[in-house]
């Protein structure tokens, strides 16, 4: 059951992944040097300090935000649109599992496909010779801290798919103020948004079960 | 005697509006019960308050002897529900759709399954986006029934499909209802349906369930009378058991719930120069129920009109 659920997730998210990954891919390919798809200069070494003072965090976070709101939206407000949520919710199974399930598994590919761009332009900047600076993981924090606070985006839209609403306005202010509290929090240093994002995301989750219980479908 | 569902003053608002009204209904394990009511009426809502995608506003309900708020998994994998319009992934082809349904319960007829889906000349790997919508709710019938539930509860099944599709599954769900002894609820528009399947019918109106008794019952009850007079007919007529009254020229429409010696005394009170009881069948009968109380119909060829429009017509 469980396994059948996140084939489904995974198999409806599919859409929304490619794209943040192609997106990812033009990113990371751009700041590796390669002008065009397929015409790589790897070594090449380029004027900017990969992660300390290169367009990678502004990029990153340009596609792995617009990732998690699209997300979110899609696991909670497409089954809505389809009447799916009427044949999968009587199913013999708690309606909290259907949620947990849909919820990591959203987690999970953005946590997913943020830490493989990371992780990718990591290890080209690592090859010695390909930048001017030396490499250590502890230059990712900013991009992870990230990570975080899209985490807290694809919650605040998934809490503006299944929350019931008058219009589309009220409907996408959870995702709009996920997406406040989470440019905010970047700015913070680590731990304190650590905590401050523990803190909003525990306040979406309450929000996403209580609504998803009570709601009428 | 069990009650496969039993409901008790279930009621639910949307808005200001009271969309099911107190709602007691009793359900034998082993029947069949047909719902019926006009669009509106409060049956897809009933329905799933029954299934719990609804939250009902006061009341409680039971299936299967369990209440509604904590049905149990167990007891769930009793019972299957088919939404109207068959919402099903599109993406998933038929074998997709087996495979995850099957993945919810601890029973799974797969001989069942194949034979339904055989019989209905579907391919088991055909995309559920690209079936007809008859093909559609046939899918939706056999994930329905192959995990061999005991109680089954249908909104609307044949809606919007066309009369051979519609006959054709009806026809499945009389088999399966013959070999497995199911308890069924379900709802619809199509009288013929109902008539041909359900034992007991209620009939909803405005959230509130006005009959509930065999079918055979709801369709003796149920008399029009016309009602001729020689001068203008009463407005308002007093009459027990009056559902609706209408008022057609120098006739007059009666509609009543059962016709006894009181009924007919009343009626012959009004002093018509004749009267005409008409028997109904259950779509007449439904119709008539459900309709209400309607205003006169308007007289578009009174007689005096008619020489009045000629003598203008000549002025002209």
């Amino acid at each position: 059951m469980l396994k059948a659920l996140v084939i489904k997730e995974l198999r409806e998210s599919a859409g929304v992944v490619a794209l943040a990954l192609i997106a990812m891919i033009v990113v990371c390919a751009e700041l590796h040097g390669i002008d065009e798809i397929g015409t790589p200069r790897f070594l090449e070494i380029r004027d900017r300090f990969p992660f300390v003072s290169d367009d990678f965090f502004s990029r990153f976070a340009l596609v792995i935000f617009p990732l998690a709101a699209v997300l979110g939206i899609k696991q909670s407000a497409w089954e809505l649109g389809q009447n799916s949520y009427q044949f999968l919710l009587h199913r013999p199974v708690q309606r909290s599992f259907v949620f947990n399930t849909k919820i990591i598994v959203g987690c999970g590919l953005v946590f997913v496909i943020g830490g493989l761009a990371i992780v990718a332009y990591a290890l080209r900047v690592a090859i010695p010779g390909s930048s001017p600076t030396p490499f250590l993981w502890s230059m990712t924090a900013d991009e992870w801290q990230i990570v975080l606070c899209a985490l807290v985006v694809y919650l605040g839209a998934f809490l503006s798919g299944i929350r019931p609403a008058h219009w589309f306005g009220t409907r996408l202010a959870p995702v709009m103020t996920a997406g406040g509290a989470a440019f905010v929090f970047s700015f913070l240093s680590g731990w304190l948004a650590f905590i401050a994002s523990a803190l909003v995301a525990a306040l979406y989750l309450a929000g996403i079960f209580y609504y998803a219980n009570d709601r009428d479908y | 005697m069990s009650y496969a569902i039993q409901t008790e003053r279930l009621t639910k608002h949307y808005g200001d509006r009271r969309v099911v009204d107190s709602l007691s209904l009793q359900v034998l394990t082993g029947s069949v019960y047909g719902l019926l009511g006009r669009n509106g009426a409060g049956k897809s809502t009933l329905i799933k308050m029954l299934m719990g995608m609804v939250r009902p506003d006061a009341g409680q309900a039971e299936l299967l002897g369990q209440n509604i708020d904590n049905l149990s998994n167990c007891t769930r994998a009793r019972i299957a529900y088919l939404a109207e319009g068959h919402p099903l992934y599109g993406w998933m082809s038929i074998d997709d759709a087996a495979r995850f349904t099957r993945s919810f319960y601890p029973r799974w007829n797969d001989k069942l399954f194949s034979q339904i889906i055989e019989h209905f000349e579907l391919s088991r790997c055909q995309k559920y986006r690209r079936l007809s919508r008859g093909q559609q709710a046939q899918v939706s019938l056999a994930l329905a029934v192959a995990p061999e539930p005991e109680l089954l509860i249908l909104d609307d099944p044949t809606l919007g499909l066309d009369t051979v599709v519609r006959r054709d599954f009806l026809e499945s769900l009389i088999q399966i209802i013959q070999r497995q002894g199911h308890t069924i609820l379900f709802s619809s528009h199509i009288l013929s349906d109902v008539e041909r399947v359900a034992e007991r019918v209620g009939v909803m109106v405005n959230g509130v369930l006005r009959v509930d008794c065999p079918t055979d019952t709801f369709r003796e009850q149920v008399r029009k009378l016309v009602l001729e007079f020689s001068g203008h007919p009463p407005e308002s007529p007093k009459i027990p058991g009056l559902v609706s009254c209408r008022q057609a020229g120098a006739g007059l429409e009666l509609v009543l719930v059962g016709y006894d010696d009181a009924q007919r005394e009343a009626v012959e009170a009004l002093d018509p120069r004749s009267i005409a009881v008409l028997d109904l069948n259950l779509e007449d009968a439904f119709i008539e129920y459900t309709r209400g109380p309607r205003r006169s119909l308007p007289s578009f060829a009174m007689e005096n009109d008619d020489a009045q429009s000629t003598r203008d017509q000549g002025a002209a």
